[in-house]
């Protein structure tokens, strides 16, 4: 008894003594979601060493999380006050939450001239913004497509498509007949996360979008017009198309992207991966990615018929917000302009990740570069085409969209009865 | 000691062919189907980076190589900022601090319950079941605004005193299961040599329940060991991240992490366990057997 | 109970750890069970601004995913309390009769799995239940379990089962210990055989530790939360969601609802509906002490 007495009294010792290091230097924490992304991690060892040589007595902590465990962290610490000075926000709904609660500057304000002409145009991104302020950084940009192997697709005797063009629906089917005879996968694909299938419809509906640049999804999931048209009833059996022949395997329901469908295209299991992007080039597989190997292919989503518009999908990654509340607002002001500067874009280049601020950047340069997929990525982006928005903030909707479509896949819903639940959710009225 | 029973009681049943042979399938049954898994974690992660995918009978790989080890070591170091002997070290405070506190107060407090007398006594034993059915989710926000306002938000102490609150009702649960099974003669005669309460417990109870307390102690390690959500949120600094806070951002990042390399990282966070637990298992079971009741 | 009078000092026992347990547990559960008729995402500093009445109530009521939730936690909770323990008993009988020579192996590679965690578990089996992975190479098949809608519930109990038999063994095992060995050596006298010694002497008497383990099963089962979300996430289509999990989507799920408000109002649900189980065990116990 006395020994398990004795014990705890050395145990809380050693707590104390661990605990509260005490610190005589400014703390700059910052917080993303992008744990393990290489590229992102070496370039902002570099943003962090240039940061805090030009800034003596400063320490930046760089903390990333993973995307699934990030609101755990963020939710606690952002409502208890003890949030960071600088960090990522899931984009989506989770933005409208945050800078409703109060916690992010208003870039538009905070920016001086010389960051704003680092931004350029991206000082309009809708995602980044609300009311037409900017609130978060934009960091990394990405196109999301479907990459293949290209040996795969030679040897199961099909062609690659033009740059910037992409398969139809029907094409995929067949090539995911010919893989599976040779025991590979036509796509992997991650749908447990639900971004990897509201992603892919968003494109589906853009490319029948007849008002484009209006963003008809936009207005779908906000009521305004109905979801029994064929604009999305077609999006709709494009993925039950897909699913029901076979092109992703029956156990994708219950894969996640980025550990498992991307993991097992690494492994050559299967000929594409589904919902890609640029932000996996720093991972992608070296040997498919120098001048003289077999090489990968980026390409858009299918396409739902032959004469479909070229329609992509870009967007920005990770974007850093600044806490309002933060103790050293100016050195986190600071620390996020650096991260937008064409010394930053240039690093990010450097380590096969595409930035988002190229306003400054000499893009031929850029677009130079011995990594075959980055300078892919870099021409995706550049591709003139219809621009699908992939961030909408409507959760309900999104949500019962989500559920709708995988039902679907498991045979337990039918398109009909989607569409019917999606105007019924959305308050579509007549 | 134990072989004495075990022989005694071997004894009535070594007779019988059926139960011998029934027994052993049914053991033999269970042990393959545990042990499976867990070997063929190992066998993952001995395996060499490009041959993890197949082997002979899916256990013997065909390319043995430590690579995943040293993988595993390196992405603790360079990502998550912390050493694995440092995160095992971490969990070590942290579950050993736990379970001594909670050990402790739910001794004594087990005893009020089941010897003594006080008013709204089974509604609070009530509650306190219910309460620990709460997932950790739910606690969450208020547990952290909690800890922030005692000023102990990422320390050990944040985490331990968490645990504490919802495992004390799990160790007065056990406990006060195999106080109130000792026999009532034992206790009296205690009374009657006119010992106090505070005795009793001491000289009487607390020898007879060893085999009870040591229960406890195993599972309060393995609620404590195994936590993650509180240990994470709670101890975000990461020199003192523990096992099972590294283990899953290893196991969930976005960075290809081979399987072969997760394994490896779950068999370093188990081999010291396995080591611990083969020395405590003999002061474990001699423990329960000293304990038990003897005629 | 001994002493039959209640005397103010009986207090100093229980009070620090029921400070403990009120400080850390209850005014924190408290508070979660008051937000739950609020309406928050987890990101404002005032986290009660938005009073809803029982609106998250409704809001899970009309959810027919909270219903598949509630379903799926009953199974599982059915499986852990009476498969679980039926197994673990039946093992423990084996192995404290049957005369083994390594039976401190056996128990503890049985009781191994519970030292590893949910995470590593979860991973593992993963891999082992994928469409291309070990059980279906061993059973011949080409089958995708974990997106089975009817059997990945059952999947889910199974390895939860596989991990925590050990748990339950431990605790068996240590009721057997403490058994009086005279009975069995007067049943041997009697001419009793194996099966009716173990059915009416062995089993009646661990009653009281069959009851401990019941109960320990019931509260993990409605915690249970990680082996769910690294098996399927929920999934899938929320098929295999249970309540802790279900709880999770709501609060946490990154670019999910973020209504905080209703994860709290299932955890309300959860409280609940263990009270009443808590509640029913004494109605229960009441009567069997009557006759």
């Amino acid at each position: 008894m006395f020994k398990l007495f004795r014990n705890f009294l050395i145990a809380l010792l050693l707590t104390f003594s661990f605990s509260s290091i005490v610190r005589s230097e400014t703390v700059i924490r910052v917080v993303d979601w992008q744990s393990g992304v290489g590229g992102i991690t070496n370039a902002y060892a570099d943003f962090i060493e240039k940061f805090e040589a030009d800034h003596p007595g400063t320490k930046v902590e760089y903390t990333q999380y993973t995307v699934t465990t990030y609101n755990e962290f963020l939710k606690p610490a952002l409502s208890s006050g003890q949030g960071p000075d600088v960090f990522a926000v899931y984009p989506g709904p989770d933005v409208d939450e945050v800078v409703n609660a109060g916690h992010l500057v208003n870039l538009s304000e905070a920016a001086d001239a010389e960051w704003k002409g680092w931004l350029g145009n991206n000082i309009n991104i809708p995602e980044l913004g609300r009311n037409g302020n900017l609130y978060m950084a934009p960091q990394d940009a990405f196109t999301e497509e479907i990459w293949v192997y290209n040996d795969m697709i030679a040897d199961l005797g099909f062609e690659l498509p033009a740059f910037g063009d992409s398969y139809t629906v029907d094409e995929w089917v067949a090539i995911g007949k010919a893989a599976k005879a040779k025991g590979l996968d036509g796509l992997m694909f991650g749908p447990v996360e639900s971004w990897c299938v509201l992603d892919g419809f968003a494109n589906f509906v853009n490319q029948q979008n007849n008002n484009y640049p209006t963003d008809v999804l936009g207005q779908a999931y906000d009521g305004e017009i109905s979801w029994d048209q064929p604009m999305f009833r077609d999006a709709l059996n494009a993925y039950k198309t897909l699913h029901d022949n076979g092109v992703w395997r029956a156990d994708s329901l219950s894969m996640d992207y980025q550990v498992q469908a991307w993991g097992k295209w690494i492994d050559r299991e299967g000929v594409g991966i589904y919902c890609n992007g640029d932000w996996f080039i720093s991972s992608a597989p070296a040997d498919y990615n120098t001048p003289d190997s077999l090489g990968i292919t980026m390409m858009s989503y299918p396409k739902i018929s032959n004469d479909s518009p070229a329609t992509y999908n870009k967007a920005t990654g990770t974007n850093l917000g600044v806490n309002a509340n933060s103790a050293n607002l100016d050195l986190a002001l600071e620390f996020v302009k650096l991260t937008n500067s064409p010394w930053a874009s240039s690093t990010f280049a450097g380590y096969g990740q595409i930035p988002a601020n190229l306003a400054a950047v000499d893009m031929d340069a850029l677009a130079a570069s011995p990594n075959l997929l980055f300078n892919d990525g870099i021409k995706m982006l550049a591709t003139e085409g219809r621009n699908t928005n992939i961030y909408y903030s409507q959760a309900e909707p999104m949500k019962h969209l989500y559920d709708g479509i995988m039902e679907m896949f498991l045979g337990v819903t039918s398109v009909d009865e989607v569409i019917e639940k999606m105007n019924k959710v959305t308050g579509y009225s007549g | 000691m134990e072989e004495n029973k075990q022989s005694n009681y071997g004894a009535t049943f070594k007779r019988s062919p059926i139960f011998f042979i029934i027994s052993r399938i049914v053991i033999l049954f269970f042990i393959i189907i545990i042990i499976f898994p867990l070997l063929y974690t190992l066998s993952l992660s001995v395996r060499s980076p490009e041959t993890v995918y197949s082997a002979k009978f899916f256990l013997i790989p065909h390319e043995f190589s430590l690579q995943n080890y040293y993988d595993a070591f390196f992405y603790a170091e360079e990502r998550l900022k912390v050493s694995f002997p440092r995160m095992f070290l971490n969990s070590i405070i942290v579950t050993t601090s736990s379970v001594s506190l909670i050990i402790m107060l739910s001794i004594f407090a087990a005893f009020s319950f089941s010897h003594l007398r006080f008013p709204m006594k089974e509604s609070l034993y009530n509650v306190m079941i219910a309460s620990v059915a709460m997932p950790a989710q739910v606690l969450l926000i208020p547990l952290f605004y909690l800890l922030i306002y005692f000023g102990i938000i990422n320390t050990y102490l944040a985490v331990i005193l968490a645990y504490a609150g919802f495992l004390i009702p799990i160790g007065i649960l056990i406990l006060r299961m195999f106080f109130e099974q000792i026999p009532y003669e034992l206790t009296e005669a205690g009374i009657v040599d006119g010992s106090s309460d505070f005795q009793l417990l001491t000289k009487v109870l607390l020898p007879l329940a060893k085999p009870a307390i040591a229960t406890c102690v195993i599972l309060l390690f393995l609620d404590t060991w195994n936590e993650f959500i509180y240990a994470m949120i709670f101890m975000q600094d990461p020199t003192i991240h523990t096992m099972q806070v590294g283990l899953a951002k290893i196991g969930t990042s976005r960075y290809h992490i081979n399987i072969g390399t997760y394994s490896a990282s779950v068999m370093v966070s188990i081999i010291p366990v396995l080591i611990i637990f083969t020395i405590f298992q003999r002061w474990f079971i001699a423990g329960m057997t000293m304990g038990a009741l003897k005629h | 109970m001994i002493y039959k009078t209640f005397r103010f000092r009986t207090l100093i026992y229980l009070l620090p750890a029921l400070f403990i347990f009120l400080t850390f547990n209850v005014i924190p559960g408290l508070t979660s069970l008051v937000l739950s008729f609020f309406d928050f995402s987890g990101f404002e500093t005032n986290l009660f601004k938005k009073f809803v009445g029982i609106d998250n109530f409704i809001k899970i009521y009309e959810d027919k995913y909270f219903w598949i939730a509630l379903k799926n936690t009953f199974l599982f909770v059915f499986g852990a309390v009476f498969i679980q323990t039926g197994i673990a008993l039946m093992l423990s009988i084996f192995i404290f009769f049957g005369n083994f020579k390594f039976s401190v192996l056996i128990r503890s590679i049985i009781f191994f799995p519970c030292v590893l965690a949910p995470v590593s578990v979860g991973l593992v089996w993963k891999k082992i239940l994928e469409q291309d992975g070990v059980l279906n190479a061993i059973l011949g098949l080409d089958f995708s379990w974990l997106s089975s809608i009817s059997l990945v519930m059952w999947l889910i109990i199974t390895v939860n089962t596989w991990q925590w038999i050990g748990y339950n063994l431990v605790i068996y095992y240590a009721g057997l210990q403490s058994l009086n060995i005279e009975l069995l050596e007067a049943s041997d006298i009697d001419g009793a055989n194996w099966s009716q010694k173990i059915f009416s002497i062995v089993i009646p008497l661990l009653w009281p530790t069959t009851i401990l383990n019941m109960i320990l099963n019931l509260i993990g089962g409605f915690r249970a939360f990680d082996i769910v979300y690294v098996l399927t996430r929920g999934g899938p289509a929320h098929y295999s969601e249970v309540l802790a999990s279900y709880l999770y989507y709501y609060s946490f799920a990154a670019g999910g609802p973020n209504k905080m408000g209703v994860g709290a109002s299932v955890a309300f649900i959860i409280f609940v509906c263990i009270l009443t189980i808590a509640f029913a065990r004494i109605v229960v116990m009441k009567r069997v002490e009557k006759n």
